[in-house]
């Protein structure tokens, strides 16, 4: 019998949400013992300007950014899952851990496309919600939604082909 | 047992520390890059291991590791980090690591590096 060749094709929005959701997903259970699950996109209450998001890019066969967004309870409460920080605001130790958990997702999301080569950059922390993030043209962002304890935060990718 | 802790991330480094003494490894130096690491080493300082993250300001993972091998320190180092790039993980093991902890990572995965490194660790 001849050989028989078959190529999957797997496109590369595929390739990273897949990666992304399931990095993020280990980071949760390993670093915090929780688990955590995507949920469709939460209803919307009051507009809140209390959210923080920690955003890196990534460059290489695939280029673009990933960003993880939650509101600033659900930052204080991740820090205090991970060391037991306790603060009722946002201070500097808040922000390294959000850095921490862009750095963490985002390296493991790397780590599952090793074959594009990627490299990544230090992560950004800054105070606004993923509403704030523009994207230019060509670029279609994919927001994945997940429930963590009571609080929702959302992973955003921007990625595409070089 | 004294472990020397390298990471410019404090939260990172209260990570680990909070692992190491959940493992009964109260003695744990902490550096926040790779000089302030190096500076810790002295005539009666002797450290069993060395965890140390790779991404550093001033002097990184791989370049520290390079001076303790040069300065003839043999103790275990073993390389905290995301990075998993096969190139890279082999730059670090010619430069003188004994093995990797990927983030993130659990307390089971930590102890089971630890043995490794330290066959008369015992948790406890």
């Amino acid at each position: 019998m001849g050989e028989v060749t078959m190529t999957v094709c797997v496109d590369t929005d595929t390739i990273v949400r897949d990666a992304a959701d399931a990095s993020i997903r280990e980071v949760f259970s390993m670093m915090i013992g929780e688990a955590i699950d995507a949920i469709d996109e939460p209803s919307l209450g009051p507009v809140s300007t209390e959210a923080m998001t920690v955003l890196l890019g990534l460059t290489g066969e695939i280029q673009g950014s990933i960003s993880v967004s939650l509101g600033e309870a659900a930052a204080i409460q991740w820090t205090k899952a991970l060391i037991d920080h306790e603060t009722t605001e946002v201070d500097q130790t808040v922000v390294d851990a959000v850095g921490e958990l862009g750095n963490m997702v985002v390296g493991g999301a790397k780590r599952r496309m090793a074959r594009n080569g990627l490299s990544m950059s230090l992560p950004t922390v800054f105070r606004a919600g993923h509403g704030s993030l523009v994207f230019p043209t060509h670029t279609t962002p994919v927001h994945i939604h997940y429930r963590f304890g009571h609080f929702v935060l959302t992973l955003v990718i921007a990625m595409r082909r070089a | 047992m004294k472990v020397l802790l390298v990471d410019d991330s404090g939260v990172m480094r209260k990570i680990i520390a909070r692992a190491l003494h959940a493992l009964w490894i109260e003695d744990v130096i902490e550096a926040a890059d790779g000089v302030e690491a190096l500076a810790k080493f002295g005539d009666d300082v002797v450290f069993d291991l060395v965890l140390t993250d790779w991404n550093m300001p001033n002097m990184n993972g791989l370049e520290l590791t390079t001076a303790i091998r040069a300065a003839g320190h043999k103790m275990p180092i073993i390389m905290v980090t995301t990075e998993t790039e096969k190139g890279q993980v082999l730059k670090a093991i010619q430069a003188g690591i004994n093995d990797y902890l990927v983030k993130p990572f659990d307390q089971e995965t930590l102890m089971k590096k630890l043995e490794k490194a330290l066959p008369n660790y015992q948790p406890g």
